[in-house]
């Protein structure tokens, strides 16, 4: 397994030596991403940083008026040295068909990556990766590894996207309530649950987080048997003596350290909240 | 040219055939598994034989979503499934998973696949790419405007279905777990437990209410622009709204589209039929994104309340010609005096006040108190079955 990062600022290539890996929101295509840079100045850092693979999101949902600076974007992206593309719309899936452009893609309709089958049809499609969706079981996720030749991104460590809108959610109440909240990042809490959330808006819409970090990490000796392929640390809002300690420990881990020695610390930093990887989700409410 | 399709939501028997008799050309089911209303009654194989058989003898058609984001667990059986409803005799598919388009192309050539807004299909590049792999219709995503709707049409040639009325998600289609992650119901898969309708503290305020509530959709006003770009099929969400809410959404935009092709269309009408939607529904509406940005004025704040209606009456079992009694059953409480009207399948409506009201004994009540009770009421006028009463507009 090769580690991923999605860092939080610049400087953290530097900082965290041994990522080979990362994963950068494009400015105005990305959403759910803190961490956002124009295509131009990641095209420069992968110049730069010619020993690393860098990725790019584009997971908006496309507007009719963004695809003429999509198409540009994808040939720009194509001539560069950035690694691929991690996509939401389809609109990209099939300006790379129709152009012919040998840059790799990455699936990622994040609640939507859940099967197999579908897995396989992207496949098909020249799509070689995949990043899998935080809320299936880990079981399933094997399964899937098992039944499709595509690579896997999977979620080692991170706050956990749950939703995004179009709506401007924070500017909307904040004209409601006659209160000048920042759109930056807020917390809000379920007043039944007390569950947390994060919620932030930025010129695309709305995003929520869930308040907790989700912790696969504990799942990795599963995830190494099973050959999946990277894994992803996302550091949005940890802290980065946190990010980096978890790392180093992670680092141990696949050079085949025991992941039992290390475990107490794990959830020390990031918590134990192993999220839908061993609960399955329901979708029928019995009848009585 | 042909009229646009007015499309209406059946969660179960009753409420397919009160949609195609109030004016519907078509209407969309869920089977039992597989459809994202997992919780409405929703149609067994051998049903969907006889709603079929039902719609296709008034020349209207069925479509049947398969709109799950398909889990690992649920790819077992779906071929089979989808064999046993072609053989039922749907007319189309509603699906947004594509390896299920692949499927049904590549077999069924002859049943149309319509590819659901839980798809998010948001432009025109999205919609060649799906029109390549065979996909007929599009219901894009409920986040884009006239504008881009109407430069869909223009450069793709796909059919485009687009949601008129009902409840609107606050996130975009596929891109919510909220449900998932605070109730432990899958939103994908047809579990969505509404959290977006919760209200939550912000910043640590007890006293503060962050809402994310929408408003309803209501595009009445706006049908005749809607057909003369071009557009399909108008979509009623609502598999599980009551048979008295389809009957008269149903029938409201049935009017109104046949009153854009006859030229017959007045704001008069209009704000008739605006003031009967307005009576069915619980919440108000607005137009969304459709004619602007979404913004503050599309959601609800605090001071809500979702008001239960009871302006529905009583339902028309059956009319008695020489007698001229009609048999109804009771849904709320009214009286002697009260000034009523049916709305009936064809299109009909009738205003009168009610005078006496019989138990089906022929004894006389001073009031209808019972819900489901079997009424008779004296009337100077033809009445169809599956009519509907209710207090005056």
């Amino acid at each position: 397994m090769q580690l991923v990062l999605v860092p939080s600022k610049k400087e953290d290539i530097d900082k965290y030596k041994t990522i080979n890996n990362y994963i950068i929101g494009v400015k105005d295509f990305s959403v759910n991403y803190n961490f956002v840079m124009d295509i131009n100045e990641i095209i420069n850092l992968s110049s730069e940083y010619s020993n690393k693979n860098i990725f790019v999101v584009i997971n908006k949902n496309i507007m009719n008026d963004d695809l003429q600076k999509l198409e540009q974007m994808m040939i720009d992206i194509n001539n560069s040295n950035i690694k691929g593309i991690l996509f939401y719309d389809m609109a990209v899936l099939s300006i790379k068909k129709r152009l012919n452009l040998k840059i790799d893609l990455v699936w990622n309709q994040g609640h939507m990556v859940t099967n197999y089958n579908t897995c396989n049809y992207y496949y098909d499609k020249g799509v070689n990766f995949a990043y899998i969706s935080n809320e299936i079981t880990l079981e399933e996720m094997i399964e899937i590894k098992k039944n499709s030749k595509i690579k896997l991104f999977t979620l080692l460590f991170g706050y956990p996207i749950m939703a995004h809108s179009k709506r401007k959610l924070l500017t909307n109440y904040s004209i409601s309530s006659n209160k000048n909240i920042l759109k930056d990042s807020h917390k809000i809490v379920d007043k039944i649950s007390n569950k947390e959330f994060i919620i932030k808006e930025d010129n695309i819409g709305t995003s929520i987080l869930f308040g907790d970090i989700s912790n696969h990490v504990l799942a990795i000796d599963e995830m190494l048997k099973n050959d999946f392929d990277y894994g992803v640390i996302d550091s949005n809002y940890i802290n980065s003596d946190t990010i980096l300690e978890m790392i180093n420990i992670i680092d141990r881990i696949l050079l085949g350290e025991d992941l039992s020695s290390y475990k107490e610390r794990i959830i020390n930093l990031i918590g134990d909240n192993s999220s839908f990887l061993y609960k399955k989700t329901i979708y029928k409410v019995k009848r009585k | 040219m042909s009229k646009i399709e007015l499309l209406a939501p059946a969660g179960d028997m009753e409420r397919l055939k009160i949609n195609l008799l109030y004016g519907a050309d078509a209407v969309y089911i869920g089977g039992q598994d597989y459809s994202l209303r997992a919780n409405a009654t929703n149609f067994s194989v051998s049903q969907m034989i006889d709603a079929c058989s039902f719609a296709h003898n008034l020349g209207k058609k069925v479509y049947l979503t398969l709109n799950i984001v398909f889990h690992n667990e649920d790819i077992d059986g779906i071929y089979e499934y989808i064999d046993n409803v072609v053989l039922a005799g749907i007319d189309a598919f509603i699906v947004s998973d594509p390896f299920i388009i692949s499927y049904i192309v590549k077999n069924y050539p002859n049943v149309e696949v319509h590819v659901s807004t839980q798809a998010s299909i948001s432009n025109v590049e999205s919609v060649l790419f799906l029109k390549n792999e065979g996909v007929k219709r599009i219901v894009p995503a409920r986040e884009i405007s006239f504008k881009e709707i109407k430069e869909i049409i223009e450069k793709t040639g796909v059919d485009i279905e687009i949601f008129i009325h009902g409840a609107m998600c606050t996130f975009f289609s596929g891109r919510c777990t909220l449900s998932n992650y605070l109730t432990n119901r899958d939103s994908n898969r047809g579990g969505c437990s509404q959290v977006c309708r919760f209200a939550f503290k912000i910043d640590e305020e007890e006293n503060e209410n962050f809402t994310m509530a929408t408003k309803d959709l209501n595009m009445a006003r706006y049908i005749k622009e809607i057909i003369d770009i071009g557009v399909k099929s108008l979509k009623v969400e609502g598999r599980m709204r009551s048979i008295y809410y389809l009957a008269t959404v149903v029938s409201c935009y049935r009017k109104i589209i046949d009153a854009c092709y006859d030229n017959t269309l007045t704001d008069e009408l209009l704000d008739y039929y605006d003031k009967a939607l307005g009576k069915v529904a619980n919440r108000e509406t607005s137009t969304h994104f459709f004619v602007k940005e979404a913004d503050y004025t599309d959601q609800y704040y605090t001071g809500r309340q979702e008001l239960s209606n009871q302006d529905f009456l009583a339902i028309v079992f059956s009319y008695d010609k020489e007698n001229k009694i009609m048999t109804l059953s009771e849904r709320n409480y009214f009286e002697p005096g009260v000034e009523a009207e049916i709305i009936m399948p064809s299109g009909k409506i009738v205003s009168f006040v009610v005078d006496k009201i019989y138990d089906k004994d022929m004894n006389v009540l001073d009031a209808a108190r019972h819900p489901e009770e079997i009424l008779k009421i004296y009337i100077d006028y033809e009445i169809e079955e599956y009519s509907m009463m209710r207090i005056k507009v």
